[in-house]
């Protein structure tokens, strides 16, 4: 039972992260980004290259990770996003395209073979719940990086001019105009953003899995649960979303096997794509 | 026998009670014309009675048989077709494409007939093909049916939304806002044309409309609604000299004709 | 016509075994395309579309190996089923619009592809189903590459001539102002289901040649890459009409054959999406076009 709070509550925060960024970019910008799971792969990679080639410490790695996914995700916004704006389904299409050059494009780079980010956190921290919990502090780091992360997202969104201007925008760009915001440029620091959060979602858990170019593909599909779930406009509902996906995979798994947690989240996405679109709190359609 | 009936119609959208309690009928052959200031609900009233909105209560009769939960695309098919007050063409296809477009409502499905280009199909194609020259003709379309939708005049727009709708063969048309946008020469032409075409046809027409001198002149019968409420029904008289109806308008800049 | 002559000659003439496997590929490929091109005239991106070749080349595979049926009614159950599917996610789903749908569609052929990578049986998991027979009569490769050729040239028919009535009419207005086409008695979501469903069909039909021909099918060849190469076909070949989707899957199936592309297969469709989403709305068939228009200017 502990067990499943634990797990739960790991995954629940790594697809809060993972989402939020996308759920950002798409209230913004009217974007989905099926591209999105490529920039978590390429913090992934980043910190790979620096903690391993460049042999920078971790937590230097991350921020490197963060500021190289961010400067990807400011070019694609303005030189390829931009150019398609408001056209039916040309952003969409477009990052479909994205998506599959960043991840050929990462494995013609960097070759088929899985890399692997030394184990940053050893030990294992012992809880005495119930009967005993153990739970290795690379587990704890991760979920109080992704903690982190999401907490400084949520302040930057409502107490910093720019995420008071990203707001306005995402609800009536025509008065956030009148209100003086400088549309474009908030816009690219948005897609930006969303994109380096889900860079920071690569980078703080590449020391506990095998990383390959191909690893994108995974998150970015959960991300869109959680955002469908949480309500596709709204940035709060991702964390709704986030915690109902989690604790749902978390169960699952506990009951059966990995891959049939994969597929019962697909079954939500689905039903909730069907029954009520708007999922639990977006407005927008 | 009314044609259409409609019978306590409420339609609410979350809080905002867009129409309450509405009741009236229309017979057939009559021209009914729906007024009220901006906001009265005139367009919810034609999306419930045309099936884009489901009423929150209330019902639509339509020759005594209940239309209140159907289709839209079935709702036309028996007869009761609207046109829009928003551009809804399609940019790129022809005037002529979307005649051609309407008078398949009575075409049904013919798949096979389509695929393998039948003799019987293309003869009823070419039937469609005539009277979407003739509709087009009535219309004074005829020299821009090859023309795409999207470089046609805001007044030629409406003329063929028109076309459309009596290319349905409607018992009932519902025009919303048709001479919106237009200007003096068109507003004369194309109520001249409606003027004729309901001669020859015969059918009952609803029109909802802010331009007071047309709406007078066209209509037998009006009624108001203001804020989601009917306020007025009856002759252009009656309806003029009305005080609430005055009332509603009041505060409202005076529109071209009136 | 000439290239149909040249089409049917093709085998006789001694070319490789590589050249007519690539052309059993291609054909396929456009069977499948010119089926979902219709989808995408009604308005609706469907990005899962691999999922119904998929349904169709395990329909069939299981048809022969389980239930110890001939070929062909293997073949046209496997149509019928990939067919069946469809309008059952249809008929919720094709209420969907926009990105919904294409999230949804997404989801579906992720959803399929994990159902059959967890069950061994009767799908074989992940390993897939290996040692599918020939079929009576169907013992060399030409065999297979005339019968992709009429499905394809069947399917490029049905879909010239749907494209060309008053059924094409109806999907393109459903496609840019479906409330329009309601309003003149257009039933959109009968149309809707009817492209998905033939769509289902006629991919179902090629997953199961597929099926025969490679005798041996996995999950992994029928991925959100596959749909997605789909998808690229008809956006580079252009929608306007039935030759944008052909003139796709042609190139884009040769072309990265030709260049020796392997892992840079998704590299080239990515990067041709990206460029023709950009730069070329239309499509490569518009070129021609295109560069008519510049002449002029000039």
């Amino acid at each position: 039972m502990e067990q499943i709070f634990l797990d739960g509550l790991q995954l629940s925060l790594f697809y809060i992260l993972v989402a939020l960024g996308l759920a950002m970019v798409f209230s913004i910008l009217d974007i989905v980004n099926f591209a999105h799971g490529e920039f978590y792969m390429l913090g992934a990679f980043a910190v790979y290259y620096a903690v391993q080639r460049w042999h920078l410490p971790y937590v230097l790695g991350v921020i490197a990770a963060f500021l190289f996914v961010f400067a990807v995700g400011m070019f694609c916004e303005r030189f390829l996003f931009r150019r398609v704006e408001g056209v039916g389904y040309n952003a969409l299409v477009l990052s479909i395209g994205l998506s599959l050059v960043l991840s050929s494009g990462a494995l013609n780079l960097f070759g088929t073979r899985d890399k692997a980010v030394d184990t940053v956190v050893q030990g294992v921290l012992r809880l005495s719940i119930g009967e005993g919990i153990s739970i290795s502090w690379e587990r704890v780091t991760i979920m109080a990086c992704a903690l982190l992360f999401i907490g400084l997202t949520f302040l930057l969104i409502h107490h910093t001019k720019l995420g008071r201007a990203m707001r306005a925008i995402a609800q009536n760009k025509a008065a956030a105009i009148q209100l003086g915001v400088d549309i474009q440029r908030d816009s690219m620091l948005g897609f930006a953003l969303g994109c380096g959060l889900a860079g920071l979602a690569g980078a703080i858990i590449a020391p506990a899995i095998y990383l390959y170019p191909a690893m994108g593909l995974g998150p970015c599909i959960k991300a869109f649960v959680v955002i469908v779930l949480g309500g596709m406009g709204s940035i709060h509902g991702v964390v709704v979303g986030g915690f109902i996906l989690g604790f749902l995979e978390a169960t699952t798994r506990f009951l059966t096997t990995g891959v049939w947690a994969d597929f019962v989240a697909f079954l939500v996405l689905m039903a909730v794509l069907i029954i009520k679109p708007t999922g639990m709190m977006g407005q927008k359609l | 026998m009314a044609l259409l009936r409609i019978e306590n119609l409420c339609k609410n959208f979350g809080g905002l009670r867009a129409l309450q309690d509405i009741t009236f009928s229309v017979g057939s052959g009559e021209v009914l014309g729906i007024i009220g200031p901006n906001g009265a609900g005139k367009s919810t009233l034609f999306n419930v009675i045309s099936g884009f909105e489901k009423p929150t209560s209330g019902e639509v009769f339509l020759a005594e048989q209940d239309i209140s939960g159907l289709k839209p695309s079935a709702i036309a098919r028996l007869g009761v077709v609207r046109t829009w007050q928003e551009n809804k063409l399609v940019k790129d296809e022809t005037v002529k494409q979307h005649v051609v477009l309407s008078c398949g409502i009575s075409r049904g499905f013919r798949f096979l007939g389509a695929v393998f280009n039948t003799s019987s199909y293309s003869s009823s194609g070419k039937a469609i093909e005539e009277k979407a020259h003739s509709l087009l003709d009535s219309v004074d379309l005829s020299s821009l049916s090859t023309s795409r939708a999207g470089e046609l005049t805001h007044g030629q727009q409406r003329l063929l939304g028109i076309a459309m709708g009596l290319a349905c063969d409607p018992r009932i048309l519902m025009l919303d806002e048709p001479f919106t946008g237009m200007n003096t020469q068109e507003i004369r032409f194309a109520s001249r044309v409606l003027a004729k075409v309901m001669d020859e046809v015969k059918f009952t027409l609803i029109m909802i409309e802010h331009n007071m001198r047309l709406v007078m002149g066209f209509c037998k019968r009006i009624i108001v609604l203001d804020h989601g409420i009917k306020i007025a029904e009856g002759s252009p008289a009656e309806v003029s000299a009305n005080k609430e109806v005055i009332q509603a308008y009041l505060g409202v800049s005076k529109h071209a004709g009136a | 016509m000439i290239g149909l002559i040249l089409l049917v000659l093709l085998p006789k003439v001694g070319i490789s075994n590589y050249t007519i496997h690539l052309f059993i590929i291609t054909l396929l490929n456009i069977t499948c395309t010119v089926g979902l091109w219709l989808i995408v005239e009604t308005g609706q991106l469907s990005i899962g579309h691999a999922a119904f070749m998929c349904i169709g080349a395990y329909a069939s595979t299981l048809f022969v190996l389980k239930l110890g049926l001939p070929f062909w009614p293997s073949f046209f159950g496997a149509g019928l089923v990939s067919g069946f599917i469809a309008v059952c996610l249809g008929i919720p789903s094709l209420r969907v619009k926009g990105a919904y749908f294409a999230i949804l569609t997404f989801g579906f052929g992720e959803a399929l592809r994990l159902i059959i990578s967890a069950l061994v049986n009767p799908f074989g998991g992940v390993n897939g189903i290996v040692g599918i027979p020939n079929p009576k009569g169907f013992g060399s490769v030409a065999s297979y590459y005339y019968f992709s050729l009429i499905l394809a040239l069947v399917s490029v028919y049905l879909t010239k001539r749907l494209h060309s009535s008053h059924w094409g009419l109806n999907f393109r207005f459903i496609g840019h102002e479906d409330s329009l086409a309601e309003s003149v008695g257009i039933d959109i979501m009968w149309h809707k289901v009817i492209a998905f469903m033939l769509a289902a069909i006629l991919a179902g039909f090629a997953g199961s040649i597929f099926a025969h021909y490679h005798h041996y099918i996995a999950p992994d060849f029928f991925t959100f890459y596959e749909s997605v190469s789909f998808i690229s076909f008809i956006i580079v070949g252009g929608t306007g009409n039935v030759w944008g989707p052909i003139t796709g899957a042609i190139v884009l199936t040769i072309v990265p054959e030709v260049l020796e592309l392997k892992e840079s297969r998704p590299l080239f469709y990515g990067g041709l999406i990206m460029a023709v989403v950009m730069f070329l709305q239309k499509g490569i068939v518009d070129i021609p076009n295109l560069v008519q228009r510049k002449i002029r200017w000039r």
